[in-house]
């Protein structure tokens, strides 16, 4: 009963408490979907203007050749407007009358291919502003070039009579990727990026989270320190262990909370974002201009075993986290210090195993400097985490052993220094001592 | 019977005693007052008897339980209230007298009656139902006093119940204090900065200065020995000696 009280204590404070409502629970749900919907409509917008709008070109046709003049009309036939310029012009006058692009064709450019040299066409864009609707007018005025430059080589192609597909492709690869004892039909390029995005991604924003929470669940201790409320509870007929337990045990609620928030607004800015991706997608690609966005790629099927070893890995880490948290929050000696502590505590050394892990092999990395990595308890997660995405499962539960590991050993420190005097006496902080007069 | 017995106590901060030869006694139905300034030790020497310190030399009793071996047992016997203590700010009146009586192993019946032993003598009326984050600091106050006495605690240890609160709180929370000690024949000890309210409140005062009793005694006693009018006037005098 008195656990159960407390529980509720620690509860209703935490989660009354706007800071943490707002910032833990609330912001996720409303920004994500903001966020997603602004995207979604900043898309739609920027594809409709791409769609309507009408390209004007003008074109300095020095050459007045054969093929600058073949050029001028494959450009054409993509219902695009071309002013053709006689003698020398202002460049900013052309553009601010609303020319997209200049096109010049010097002298010698007929004469250049027929000699069988590279011809050489100079083209200056209106970029007015560095916004979306301003990367689809390059990318259509880029694709339409490119698809006139295309057709002329298929005549000149034709006119020599050569097999121009079979010259500038000759060999067709088909890649294949050896992942985890298993062969799959994608470049590897798709599959590492696809493990980057899926496996590292959810559980760094979920640290990111929890981080928040580590923060919260140090705040609690301090404010009660600060506030004194703290020893009203020493002397309370509960053991402190109990006291602990119950602060470890809302702030993990939290958590969980926190996560499934982010969980659902990520959710909802995921399909409000990229819905309308696939119109802007569209119209690149019918323009044959360069690829606006990447494409998104579909995760790659884990299997339960994979997912159960991922979620314990996480849920470890996450007891982690708390664990630095609570930890911080009985050595500092306010709110204050407590938040300050946490930020350093936390994220220091979840930073740089992060990046080491994802982009180096730590086993490769002089002695002193992998002894360093080995001793900072999130290298053995994002470890474990890697493990997990290449199928090796024993490996990848030992890693989380060692995260367990450290865990233990920061709530015995915690706890240690919590059954005892330290508690009230420890006083912790960054912040430069005020001289006791 | 003795309520209190402090034996020898030394306590240092890093290389300063602040608690050192400390001895005192504080009956049962006692109200024991701890005068001095600040840095006299009266709050190291309070949380020592609350078992959140431990003395580095010396041991104290609360009916005859140390509190260095016996703190489990010390915790159900005594009521600490810290000085200037915050409030859960979510929480109601109602709903803190609650949690805390439900952690002091009250059940059921005894649960309730607690409760409303607290509710009554806080005097808070309906913000008893409000959350504590409303009150203002008289009113946080006493619902800080009504739970150190809803349990009916055998001995208070209370540091500066009144300090920082209007003439009208302070005497509200003064007279409650003495009056459950009358009624449950409780002991108290108390520290004060305000030698005046001491001397109306207890029965036997010590004043302190770094981390020693000068001069212990009933108020009346002192005051006649050192021909003063008031205890100020007594330490006064004890330190200029």
């Amino acid at each position: 009963m008195s656990l159960r009280a407390l529980i509720y204590k620690e509860l209703k404070e935490l989660l009354m408490e706007k800071t943490i409502l707002i910032g833990v629970v609330l912001m996720p749900l409303l920004l994500f979907p903001t966020i997603g919907g602004i995207f979604s409509f900043t898309m739609m917008e920027a594809a409709r203007v791409g769609e309507v709008e009408t390209i004007t070109l003008a074109v300095n046709d020095l050459d007045g050749g054969e093929y600058s003049s073949f050029l001028i009309d494959k450009i054409r036939e993509n219902n695009v407007q071309v002013i053709l310029i006689r003698g020398s012009s202002n460049l900013n006058e052309l553009f601010d009358k609303g020319i997209a692009a200049f096109i010049e064709f010097p002298r010698e450019f007929t004469e250049n291919i027929l000699a069988g040299k590279k011809a050489k066409i100079y083209v200056f864009y209106n970029v007015k502003t560095a916004k979306i609707t301003s990367l689809i007018s390059i990318s259509k005025i880029s694709g339409i070039l490119s698809r006139a430059y295309q057709s002329l080589s298929e005549k000149l192609a034709e006119e020599k009579g050569i097999d121009l597909d079979f010259l500038s492709k000759p060999i067709e690869e088909e890649s294949n990727t050896l992942y985890g004892g298993v062969v799959l039909n994608y470049p590897p390029t798709i599959i590492v990026n696809t493990i980057l995005s899926s496996v590292y991604g959810l559980p760094l924003v979920a640290l990111i989270v929890v981080g928040l929470t580590a923060t919260i669940s140090a705040t609690s201790i301090g404010l009660e320190k600060e506030a004194k409320t703290l020893e009203i509870l020493l002397t309370l007929p509960i053991s402190r262990l109990k006291i602990l337990f119950t602060k470890m045990l809302a702030s993990t609620i939290i958590a969980l909370i926190g996560m499934f928030s982010f969980g659902v607004g990520f959710g909802v800015y995921l399909i409000l974002a990229f819905s309308r991706m696939g119109s802007l997608q569209e119209l690149s690609s019918r323009s044959g201009g360069l690829e606006v966005f990447s494409p998104t790629v579909s995760l790659l099927p884990l299997n339960s075993t994979a997912v159960i070893i991922l979620m314990l890995t996480i849920f470890i880490a996450m007891l982690l986290t708390m664990s630095i948290g609570i930890l911080v929050g009985v050595l500092a000696e306010d709110v204050r210090g407590s938040q300050q502590l946490v930020g350093a505590a936390t994220f220091l050394p979840m930073f740089p195993a992060f990046f080491l892990t994802a982009f180096i092999n730590i086993d490769e990395l002089a002695f002193p400097v992998s002894l360093l990595m080995m001793l900072n308890p999130y290298t053995h997660f994002f470890k474990a985490i890697d493990y997990v995405s290449t199928g090796r499962y024993l490996e990848a539960v030992s890693a989380t052993m060692v995260t367990g590991l450290f865990t233990l050993v920061f709530l015995i420190i915690s706890a240690w220094l919590f059954s005892g005097e330290r508690l009230i006496t420890l006083k912790v902080s960054l912040r430069k001592k005020k001289e006791i007069t | 019977m003795i309520a209190v017995n402090a034996i020898d106590l030394w306590k240092k901060f890093g290389k300063r005693y602040v608690v050192k030869r400390l001895r005192f006694k504080v009956e049962e139905g006692e109200i024991y007052g701890l005068v001095g300034p600040n840095g006299a030790g009266k709050t190291t020497t309070l949380r020592i008897l609350a078992t959140i310190l431990k003395p580095d030399k010396g041991d104290a009793y609360i009916f005859e339980k140390s509190v260095v071996k016996d703190t489990k047992i010390v915790r159900k016997i005594i009521s600490y209230l810290p000085e200037d203590v915050g409030v859960y700010k979510h929480l109601t009146g109602r709903e803190f007298l609650k949690i805390n009586g439900l952690i002091q192993g009250l059940r059921d019946r005894d649960l309730k009656e607690a409760i409303e032993y607290g509710v009554e003598i806080s005097g808070l009326g309906e913000f008893i139902d409000a959350p504590m984050g409303s009150y203002s600091k008289g009113m946080r106050r006493r619902i800080m006093v009504a739970r150190a006495l809803m349990s009916k605690s055998r001995v208070l240890i209370l540091d500066e119940p009144t300090s920082g609160l209007d003439v009208e709180h302070a005497v509200y929370v003064r007279r409650l204090i003495k009056d459950y000690v009358k009624q449950m024949n409780a002991s108290c000890i108390m520290s004060s900065h305000n030698m005046l309210e001491v001397e109306y409140m207890c029965d036997r005062v010590a004043l302190m200065k770094d981390g020693a009793i000068i001069v212990e005694g009933d108020p009346k006693q002192i005051k006649g020995e050192y021909n003063a009018e008031n205890l100020e006037e007594v330490f006064i005098k004890v330190v200029r000696k």
